[in-house]
């Protein structure tokens, strides 16, 4: 009989092989990019050489076409051993799949095959100062001048847009309501009247720049507009569903990376004549810890399998995921610098720096709260419910 | 064939090379697809290809390897029933689940509350589950029941338990007791209970636990001592599920020092020397009666021995990885039921909780967030004990935890959004609340669960 509730051989091997390249080729950058704050360019390299970039997109256009489960489990390894080189994982996964959904084909044979090969770097660029996830109040506008369109206005907090060759951008291209208002485009590095105004400076995952982008009469074809004019709402919708459950994938291996060395140290560290792990204060902390890693990672896989399967169900469990996987992780990495006393303060072991990358989790992609309230929403919805 | 490529392992990344399958391998690899994984294999470089390729060029193997087109017929229903349903229930299963949902509530929705007052054991209600099947879920079709894997039993827990927990209990209980028949049992022996246990005609306990010996069975004395074709049984047993209902019990006893030294017995209700002390009076799980047993030189036949001498101790191991993730499961239907009649609540007094409404609704996320995950886990570990993993002991114990530890909450928080209409016994939600309290304790306080996780956990090194 067919095991359901298992990954398949083929999600066990990926899984075991990003995971050998993130402990030998990413983590010992990890500190490194943290601390200098550069955006590591070997760390890309190498994913790029595992073809990671095209996870989801289709062999035609160069990916591996594995799917979202197999994209969680990928990430997941990354996050292991370092959140920022798992984000630039990531990007790629979200904005390809936009292109892949919204897309035409010209758009299509144009733009996937550079996302998936590495070639180039996207971002996704829709947080506003005023507007942050809410749509309804963005106020950068896309004028049509015959067949182009002229982008005024800001972005804030997007990640890589220094480094990307190419960035959807979400802009007003009407006065409605968001629903029918909203347009996305691709605007490329080339195209003129951009560019990063200032990179903030943040708590954690450092190497990833969060930038401030303005457009000032930035000049795109009408070719660049993925999907009708109008229908950016239902693409900002689904593409956060995408980032919602990547960004559970890499904080459940953030997770687990911060409790397998927090693991590791109790066995290790010795006082009052006795392993630490021996204590059974200690031992609770530590199967706490297991318990909630495992009950979110299933959760993770549960949501990916569900989006692998492109039912609605891929929202709700998307959403469920990052609130739990993401509010786990900050509370078990405070508990592991904790497991490491006055060591995991010190920026000597890795664990501070996680905990550190473990906040932006709880806020990035409509902050949990706002997850919360889909969730609300949709369980209500759903009431009353069979199996 | 040097060289073969299992292309459906590298779609990816892998390009794996193996020794060619010799025939032999061949009905191996078609019973088990995921044998793939342990073909031995070395590292190459990336290559690129769909799920589809992969898949394509893995029939194409198979065809290359002899296959009948029935077994190819029957690889590629597997692949693609895997595809359709992995980590999801297969429409079969969620037909069962239904089924026995709607058997709960037919049978148990309007009685609930009043069994729960009156602290009265369901007969009419066993009946029906009898009838269903409900008690021969993990018999083996030889025996007369089901043989369903573990997961199918914990689905059917959890629905009952969304309506009832005392029900969900009785169930429970009964794969516990015959747990130890199954495992330790030999022909006669499974062949005389087991039967009428799958029927229902014969209501199963588990005689573990003792006034000295809860959590920590190693130290249970109540003594087993040889004389000729039978044991004298002398000493007492507590907390027994099914007290004064069951026709038989799984009985723990000490045949000698230490843990090797318990032994496991099948006890009949009417051996003489054996006598139902007094039944407990509860705070929740009040249908499902718990009690004393008290044995003065109870005779019970040497054939009623199950194993050898001894055998006791990993029995109850044995049982104990079937029914912690039953606990879990009855945690999550609790847990389930309760944001039900929350989530009701909620939708019907909409406009007078306006003026909070945000907070109950982040309440109500917060409740099915830690459901859900609590579900997946027992899914997860209800799947891992059906492939006997290596794995499945930890996970039993973490999903027993995890999961009443959030009926416990969620169950807690239901009242809470009912306000103080949730404190009256008008309300389900209390009675859940109550039962939810058992779940954290028994089989193993949840202390002692975080002892033995930490224990798998420290054995194993971290990679």
């Amino acid at each position: 009989m067919t095991e359901h509730y298992q990954l398949t051989s083929e999600q066990n091997i990926l899984k075991e092989t990003v995971g050998r390249m993130a402990q030998e080729k990413i983590g010992p950058y990890a500190a490194e990019i943290d601390e200098t704050g550069e955006f590591p360019w070997d760390v890309h390299g190498q994913l790029k050489e595992l073809g990671l970039f095209g996870l989801v997109i289709p062999e035609d256009y160069g990916g591996s076409d594995a799917g979202m489960l197999s994209a969680v489990l990928a990430l997941e390894e990354i996050g292991r051993v370092c959140s920022s080189s798992a984000i630039i994982c990531a990007a790629p996964i979200v904005v390809g799949r936009i292109i892949l959904e919204s897309g035409n084909d010209e758009q299509k044979r144009k733009y996937l095959p550079q996302i998936a090969s590495g070639e180039t770097i996207p971002a996704f660029a829709l947080t506003e100062s005023d507007a942050d996830s809410d749509l309804a109040r963005l106020t950068t506008k896309a004028d049509r001048e015959e067949d182009r369109y002229i982008i005024n206005g800001r972005k804030y907090f997007i990640p890589l847009a220094d480094v990307a060759g190419l960035m959807t951008v979400f802009a007003r291209t009407g006065q409605g309501s968001a629903m029918d208002a909203v347009s996305v485009f691709v605007v490329e590095r080339e195209n003129p009247g951009w560019s990063v105004s200032r990179i903030e400076r943040k708590m954690g995952t450092q190497a990833i720049h969060d930038c401030e982008l303005i457009f000032e009469r930035c000049v795109i074809p009408e070719a660049n507009r993925l999907g009708k004019d109008g229908g950016g709402f239902i693409i900002a919708m689904r593409s956060q569903e995408v980032s919602c459950i990547l960004t559970a994938a890499r904080t459940i291996g953030l997770a687990q990376g911060a409790f397998d060395y927090a693991l590791g140290y109790t066995q290790e560290r010795i006082q009052f004549g006795r392993s630490i792990s021996s204590f059974q204060g200690i031992q609770f902390m530590l199967a706490d810890m297991a318990m909630q890693i495992e009950a979110g990672r299933y959760l993770l896989y549960k949501a990916g399998a569900e989006m692998d399967r492109g039912a609605d169900e891929g929202y709700l469990y998307g959403s469920m995921a990052k609130c739990f996987v993401t509010d786990m992780a900050m509370k078990l990495t405070t508990d592991a610098v904790q497991l490491l006393g006055g060591y995991g303060y010190m920026k000597d072991h890795p664990l501070e720096r996680m905990m550190r990358d473990a906040k932006l989790t709880q806020v990035v992609d409509g902050t949990n709260q706002s997850r919360r309230l889909v969730v609300g929403r949709e369980i209500l919805k759903r009431y009353p419910t069979t199996v | 064939m040097e060289g073969l490529q299992l292309p459906r392992c590298g779609f990816s990344m892998c390009n794996l090379k193996t020794q060619a399958p010799g025939l032999g391998q061949v009905e191996k690899l078609r019973k088990d697809q995921f044998s793939f994984a342990r073909i031995p294999r070395h590292e190459g470089r990336p290559v690129r290809g769909g799920h589809a390729a992969g898949m394509r060029r893995e029939l194409d193997l198979f065809r290359s390897l002899l296959l009948t087109e029935l077994d190819l017929g029957r690889y590629i229903f597997d692949i693609w029933d895997l595809a359709m349903n992995q980590f999801s229930l297969t429409d079969e299963k969620k037909d069962f689940a239904n089924r026995v949902l709607q058997l709960a509530r037919t049978e148990l929705e309007s009685k609930s509350s009043v069994i729960d007052e009156q602290a009265r054991y369901p007969r009419e209600v066993i009946k029906k589950f009898a009838e269903f099947g409900l008690f021969g879920l993990a018999v083996p079709k030889k025996y007369g029941g089901s043989g369903r894997p573990l997961l199918d039993i914990c689905l059917a827990i959890e629905q009952v338990a969304r309506v009832d927990n005392s029900a969900a209990l009785c169930v429970g209980v009964n794969v516990g007791g015959l747990s130890p028949i199954l495992q330790g049992g030999n022909e006669e022996q499974k062949g005389n209970y087991l039967p009428r246990i799958a029927k229902g005609e014969s209501i199963i306990g588990v005689a573990f636990t003792e006034p000295e010996a809860g959590s920590d069975l190693g130290s249970l004395r109540t003594r087993a001592v040889r004389r000729g074709d039978h044991y004298d049984i002398n000493g007492r047993k507590c907390f027994i599920s099914n007290a004064g209902v069951a026709s038989g019990y799984s009985l723990l006893a000490r045949t000698g020092p230490g843990k090797a030294g318990i032994s496991a017995f099948i006890l009949d209700a009417d051996v003489p020397g054996l006598e139902i002390g007094r039944i407990e009076r509860k705070m929740g799980a009040r249908g499902s009666p718990t009690g004393e047993l008290i044995f003065e030189d109870c005779k019970i036949p040497l054939e009623k021995r199950l194993g050898q001498e001894g055998a006791g101790f990993d029995l109850a191991k044995g049982m104990l990885r079937l029914t912690r993730p039953l606990i879990g499961a009855q945690g999550v239907g609790l847990a389930t039921g309760a944001l039900e009649y929350a989530l009701e609540y909620a939708r019907e007094y909409r406009e007078r909780l306006l003026s909070s409404f945000d907070i109950i609704q982040y309440m109500l996320a917060d409740m099915a967030i830690k459901t859900e995950a609590a579900r997946q886990l027992v899914y997860q570990a209800a799947s891992l004990v059906d492939a006997n993993h290596s794995e499945a002991s930890k996970f039993s114990s973490m999903v027993k935890c995890f999961a009443s530890d959030v009926a416990m909450e969620v169950s807690t928080d239901a009242i809470q959004i009912f306000g103080l209409r949730g404190y009256s016994s008008d309300y389900p939600v209390g009675r859940f609340m109550r039962d939810a309290k058992l779940f954290q304790i028994y089989e193993g306080t949840n202390q002692i669960q975080r002892v033995t996780i930490a224990k798998a956990l420290l054995a194993v090194p971290s990679d």
